[in-house]
């Protein structure tokens, strides 16, 4: 995120909070690590703002004045208003996250919460899109030494270009989208033979041994969580 | 107290209703045998009068001339008549059957003679209709003399039935007279020896009612037989609801204690801060840890919390929950962590199955990220943990397992006291409480098991969760 951008490239968010302290240190976040950043302090205001204007993401509290976040949800999606939405909650009920869902948030995020994971979170939902909205900003993954060029479907390793099949490339960007946290085998699976192959479940092994032998000595390793899936991490000097 | 004051239910009135429920069954079953032997009385006595006549009659039969006659002694009739307050009609059939004399249109008898009898002839006696009346009709076979033998007639006389079932009736009505005042009594002596019987009940209400909201001493009135298990229980449950209350009332205390201290830690953080007493990195480190600590202590009171109010909502809600693909969401969630400290993790589970347990999935997941996350904080970096879920009948184990130190004895005994966790920087020390409490609300059983005990040599912990489990279906493979 540190290419020269004008202001008018940043994604345009749309922050809603009525905390006036943690709006304010959102805002100065956000708009830090590279988003151009509006706010509402209230439901209503949120509602006519998100069907006025042009966002492409929103950060939704759901304790909110005048309207409360889950009828902004509705209110929005019920318009056809299709923005990426991420519901921010100190609310521990067990419904909450499932109607939020249900409503068509589109992540959710609870309270306290750290800021590297909220922009790590509004990237993901960026790079995913939406019907309507124009993602931006998000063709390029980087993580250690390594750097993925998605649109072009290249990897760099310290700036130069590796090898890697069209698979092994699948795996890696997905892995490199939520860098240290696991995704699990079905999902991987699905993303890496996305052509509709007839392979194996295991096959997903076969890929991983491969990957993990050409990213071994790039300070990035890879790692399975048996039973459950991979993830990759930068390997400490022990 | 509803139920004892309540109309809707009273034991005063179901005793009532019962007992004279079966008094009058009773009476009825009495009345009918006392109303069937009338009638078989008044039948033997007046039977013997109609076997008279109809000897009377028989008397006069006499064979002359090769011809069969019979006279007919209507003075003798006449006489039957005024005692049975009937009518009397007769009828009598020559040797093969044929008309002799008397009324035709009385039906001829085409039953059998008994072979006994109570009396000194063949005599059978039957119901029948006379001109559309009920009659009681004696059939007597009668030896008559032809001049070579003897040869039967037979003599019939009916009776109508007023007299009979007047007398039937009389008897009737007087035994019911007799009854239902009998009824009346007792059913106004019940209701009042029943009222008296149930009197402690009302006493013990009236004692309760009257105690003071706030009072959960056990109630110390003398209390009937019958009534000591309530009063006992009702102690019990008062003793409980008192060791809920004073445990809550430590828990908010301890509780505030615990969320009062990272703030103050906080503020002098901050403070030492401002005065640049320490370099900003430093400071900024200090400050993450201690948000993350205050984090923690809330998050985890607002479980325990959470979880009494789970317990208390609706103990029968139907929950279910999968326990393979909620560890693995589990492990996604805490993946993080484990990347951080460089932890081999591993999760062992059935091929190809669902398992089901029988409790809600909040529950089980706070139960299991409880136990993760204990495991990963007490296992050095670069080793390794693990989930495993072990189907054995209809029972399920799911074990979460460190390379930590252990436990010793002495950390042993403190382990479920809420704050005592052993290291002050990094738990709560309610995490146990939260499991041991969630175990108690979806009925499983909560071991903690050096892993040298089963695997000699190892070191580390192996907490196990033992519930019974739902369901363990076939999981649909995925086609090729």
């Amino acid at each position: 995120m540190a290419s020269m951008t004008s202001v008018s490239d940043k994604p345009r968010l749309l922050v809603v909070e009525d905390d006036p302290a943690l709006a304010q240190a959102l805002a100065l976040g956000l708009s830090r690590r590279g988003f151009n950043v509006a706010q509402a302090t209230n439901g209503q205001t949120a509602l006519d703002r998100v069907c006025s204007e042009s966002f492409a993401a929103m950060v939704l509290d759901l304790t909110l004045p005048e309207l409360d976040g889950l009828d902004v949800l509705r209110g929005m999606r019920s318009k056809g208003i299709g923005t990426p939405v991420i519901v921010l909650t100190a609310r521990g009920t067990v419904g909450d996250r499932v109607q939020g869902l249900r409503l068509g948030a589109d992540d959710y995020l609870p309270k306290p919460f750290d800021l590297d994971e909220l922009e790590a979170r509004l990237l993901a939902l960026l790079r995913r899109g939406r019907s309507g909205v124009q993602a931006s900003g998000a063709a390029r993954l980087d993580y250690g030494a390594l750097a993925i060029d998605e649109a072009a479907g290249v990897c760099y390793a310290n700036g130069e270009a590796i090898e890697l099949s069209a698979r092994e490339f699948a795996m890696l960007s997905t892995l490199m989208e939520r860098p240290a946290h696991a995704v699990t085998r079905d999902r991987l699976w699905e993303r890496v033979f996305a052509d509709g192959s007839d392979a194996q479940p295991d096959a997903i092994e076969v890929v991983a041994y491969r990957l993990r032998k050409k990213i071994a000595g790039l300070g990035v390793e890879l790692v399975a969580l048996r039973g459950v899936g991979y993830l990759i991490r930068e390997k400490r000097a022990e | 107290m509803a139920l004892l004051a309540g109309r809707e239910l009273s034991i005063r009135r179901r005793l009532a209703v019962l007992i004279l429920g079966a008094l009058v069954t009773f009476l009825i079953i009495d009345t009918t045998v006392i109303y069937q032997n009338t009638l078989e009385s008044i039948n033997i006595a007046y039977d013997r009068t109609l076997l008279a006549s109809a000897r009377a009659i028989g008397d006069t039969v006499k064979f002359d001339d090769g011809k069969l006659s019979a006279s007919l002694p209507y003075a003798t009739l006449e006489v039957f008549e005024a005692v049975t307050r009937g009518r009397i009609v007769y009828r009598v059939s020559d040797f093969d059957g044929g008309f002799l004399s008397g009324y035709q249109e009385l039906p001829k008898h085409n039953g059998v003679f008994p072979k006994r009898t109570p009396y000194a002839a063949l005599a059978s006696f039957y119901e029948d209709k006379f001109e559309g009346d009920p009659v009681r009709v004696v059939a007597l076979l009668q030896p008559v003399y032809d001049g070579q033998s003897y040869r039967m007639v037979t003599v019939q006389v009916a009776e109508t039935l007023e007299l009979r079932k007047s007398l039937a009736q009389q008897g009737l009505i007087s035994t019911l007279d007799r009854q239902v005042i009998f009824l009346i009594i007792l059913s106004v002596l019940m209701w009042w020896l029943i009222g008296r019987g149930l009197r402690p009940i009302s006493v013990l209400r009236r004692e309760l009612l009257q105690r003071d909201p706030d009072s959960l001493s056990p109630l110390v009135t003398p209390a009937p037989r019958e009534l000591r298990p309530i009063v006992e229980a009702l102690n019990e449950v008062m003793a409980r609801l008192k060791g809920v209350l004073d445990n809550r009332q430590r828990f908010v205390r301890d509780a505030s204690h615990q969320l009062r201290t990272p703030l103050a830690v906080l503020k002098a953080q901050v403070q030492n801060a401002q005065r640049g007493d320490l370099p900003p990195d430093v400071a900024f480190a200090q400050l993450s840890q201690s948000v993350d600590r205050a984090t923690r202590v809330a998050n985890q009171m607002l479980a325990l919390a959470k979880v009494a109010q789970l317990e208390s909502e609706d103990p029968d809600l139907p929950a279910t929950t999968e326990l393979v693909s909620l560890a693995r969401d589990l492990a996604v969630e805490c993946s993080p962590l484990l990347a951080d400290k460089a932890l081999d993790f591993a999760l062992e589970a059935p091929e190809g199955r669902v398992v089901v347990v029988a409790a809600h999935e909040w529950m089980i997941r706070e139960l299991l990220r409880n136990l993760v996350s204990n495991a990963i904080r007490h296992t050095p970096p670069g080793s390794a943990i693990g989930i495993d879920i072990i189907l054995a009948g209809r029972t399920v184990l799911m074990s979460v397992w460190d390379s930590g130190p252990g436990l010793d004895a002495e950390r042993e005994a403190k382990l479920f006291e809420p704050f005592s966790s052993g290291d002050p920087n990094s738990g709560s020390g309610l995490g146990l409480v939260i499991c041991r409490d969630i175990c108690r609300a979806v009925g499983a059983r909560l071991t903690l098991r050096n892993r040298n005990r089963a695997e000699p040599g190892v070191s580390g912990l192996r907490v196990t969760v033992e519930m019974s489990c739902a369901d363990t279906l076939e999981r649909p493979v995925r086609e090729d």
